[in-house]
């Protein structure tokens, strides 16, 4: 075989939120978020969906899917804060990672350091993440409009989690000398428990959450963990247009 | 040691008729050939919805088409998945059989249960269950086989008394394995008398330990066929040719390949994490990445069989001291090396390395 085709996204980008904050990379130092908690829900979508709004750096998942994530961190050096953001599993090569489409946080503080440090395009919002009895709740709400409440019920604790879930690392949009282009966000993770149950929504609207297309028709598991985070400096840049395997992914050099 | 080949039927797009069919057709001409060089066994995945990586979904077929082309090579099921979702234990015990029959008593039957979200979510099965369910299939199967009529209430299948037909031809019944990848399955292997067919690619080194539990454990087992089945089966990569550079060149090309296609599966515990799978499977070790913080980079394996005759022959001593009874070996990855190149290595390395290891082999080598 000489020529083998693959599979690429076709989107052109204009789905994809790009922070206008220039990307510090001078400061390279780590930041922990202790007694963080991550509610993470996954859902499958329509492999052509996932493709039209990929770039061409970025190769779909398959199955195709989209993740919904909230962090919540407490006591941190970026203050008290609840982070929640959409992403479309894609791949960069061989590498798992979650392609941000939308990205909500209710403290203008951690706001901007997600935005200087990591790439995230912020939307302010009430954001909330909260666990009763039984189930785990997450609620997004901007401009006094309810876009997401869902939660997860009927859980069961996961035993040594560290070894049975995994987060892959986001792909941010962002300016990296004035160039749109994708920074991955990554994270080293303590997990102190974790728990899986069962997403159901009240509230999830599609397209506010970054595309139409990310629908609830097939949740496949949500996941609440407590958890100390130690965020990472950014480390990879990844081009919008050019496919890994091209050389579309390379070390940030500040 | 014994040597067999192994096949995953991974396959290039366009999944267009005439790709689907040159791989299939190519896998047969490999296996037709390496009866006739005195390779023991052939090996078929069931994988199922996995893109490019395995296009293997009725791994009874293949080794039927194969069964009625070769004479002495044993037909495998590497492996069988035993997830209720995906298969009755009754058409298990039947398709085995009924391949044993066709292939007059060469079938081995590999159990597993899938690793991937991508096939375990398209048959919506309980992921928290399989393992259990995989310890009720590997109990009953047998007694289908052996027992003239049968019944059984389980957690996971349950029938009222049939007779399960055909009987297969071996007599008592087809030699059982247990696929294993992530740690601690040798023993589930060993516990129940089961042969252990290791498909974690790795070092020699690394997997001596295992082997010596494997065999420790299986002294005591109770068993869950009419007998203990104590064999260790290794599956690595093989490629032999005289200038040991190119082989090697060759051999980092095809784990490309393979890895690249293994990147495309969903793993369990990427999207449904549960309590039943605590390690990653062989696509997920494959598919580690080493630019992830949480992931280690993993150093080359030393195992792998790329080389000259004589670097393999090192290479398969030192396997067989850590207590290897057969390496079972993967030759190609979507086509990536052309057919002629793989016939042209099976066939060296029955001249030059199978004589090391077995005189018999190498008499039928010869004559080949």
């Amino acid at each position: 075989m000489s020529e083998i085709e693959l599979l690429y996204g076709h989107g052109d980008g204009k789905d994809i939120a790009v922070s206008k904050i220039p990307l510090n990379l001078e400061d390279t130092s780590e930041i922990t978020l202790k007694g963080a908690h991550i509610f993470y829900v996954l859902y499958e979508m329509k492999m052509s969906a996932a493709e039209s709004i990929l770039p061409p750096s970025l190769h779909p998942s398959i199955p195709a899917l989209f993740s919904l994530t909230f962090i919540r961190g407490n006591n941190s050096s970026m203050g008290d804060f609840t982070l929640a953001y959409t992403g479309i599993a894609c791949r960069t090569g061989i590498k798992p990672r979650h392609l941000v489409m939308k990205a909500f946080c209710d403290n203008p503080q951690a706001s901007s350091i997600l935005e200087q440090r990591y790439g995230f395009s912020i939307c302010p919002a009430k954001v909330t993440c909260k666990e009763s009895y039984d189930q785990v709740h997450g609620k997004i709400e901007t401009k006094d409009v309810v876009i997401v409440d869902m939660s997860i019920g009927n859980c069961i604790p996961l035993v040594g989690a560290g070894g049975i879930i995994k987060y892959s690392p986001t792909l941010n949009g962002c300016l990296i000398n004035d160039v749109p282009t994708l920074v991955q966000f990554e994270a080293n993770y303590d997990f102190k428990n974790v728990i899986r149950g069962e997403p159901a929504e009240k509230i999830f609207n599609s397209k506010s959450l970054g595309h139409e297309a990310m629908t609830t028709k097939y949740p496949i598991a949500g996941t609440y963990a407590a958890v100390d985070i130690h965020l990472m400096p950014p480390r990879f840049q990844v081009s919008l247009d050019k496919p890994a395997e091209e050389g579309g992914a390379k070390k940030i050099t500040p | 040691m014994k040597f067999g080949l192994f096949y995953e039927l991974s396959t290039p797009r366009p999944f267009s008729t005439e790709n689907q069919r040159m791989v299939i057709e190519n896998a047969i001409e490999q296996t037709v050939l390496a009866d006739k060089l005195g390779f023991s066994s052939v090996w078929c995945v069931e994988h199922h919805f996995l893109e490019e990586y395995s296009h293997s979904s009725c791994p009874d077929m293949f080794l039927a088409a194969i069964a009625r082309e070769t004479k002495d090579i044993r037909v495998c099921f590497g492996i069988g998945t035993c997830v209720p979702a995906m298969h009755s234990p009754i058409r298990w015990a039947e398709k085995a059989a009924y391949l044993d029959m066709l292939s007059n008593g060469r079938v081995e039957f590999g159990t597993g249960r899938s690793s991937t979200w991508n096939e375990l979510g398209g048959f919506n099965a309980n992921v928290d269950d399989t393992k259990k369910s995989w310890d009720e299939y590997c109990r009953v199967i047998p007694k289908m086989w052996t027992q003239e009529r049968f019944s059984y209430e389980g957690n996971y299948f349950s029938m009222p008394e049939r007779c399960i037909l055909p009987k297969p031809v071996q007599d008592p019944h087809p030699p059982m394995w247990v696929a294993v990848t992530a740690p601690g399955t040798e023993l589930d292997a060993a516990d129940r008398g089961m042969g252990a067919l290791i498909l974690s690619i790795s070092d020699v080194e690394r997997n001596i330990p295992r082997i010596k539990e494997y065999r420790e454990h299986i002294k005591t087992c109770d068993p869950v066929g009419s007998f203990i089945n104590d064999q260790v089966a290794i599956a690595n990569w093989m490629y032999c040719h005289e200038d040991t550079e190119l082989a090697k060149q060759k051999g980092a090309e095809l784990i490309n390949t393979f890895g690249y296609m293994a990147g495309q599966t969903v793993e369990v515990s990427e999207a449904y994490p549960a309590n039943s799978y605590k390690a990653l499977g062989l696509l997920g070790s494959l598919r580690q990445d080493p630019n992830a913080p949480g992931d280690k980079k993993a150093a080359p394996a030393s195992g792998l069989c790329f080389g000259d005759p004589d670097t393999l022959i090192d290479t398969i001593s030192r396997w067989e001291a850590a207590g290897a009874d057969q390496m079972i070996f993967m030759v190609q990855a979507r086509e990536h090396l052309p057919q002629e190149k793989v016939l042209e290595s099976l066939r060296l390395f029955a001249k030059e390395v199978m004589p090391h290891f077995n005189q018999k082999e190498s008499t039928v080598a010869a004559n080949a």
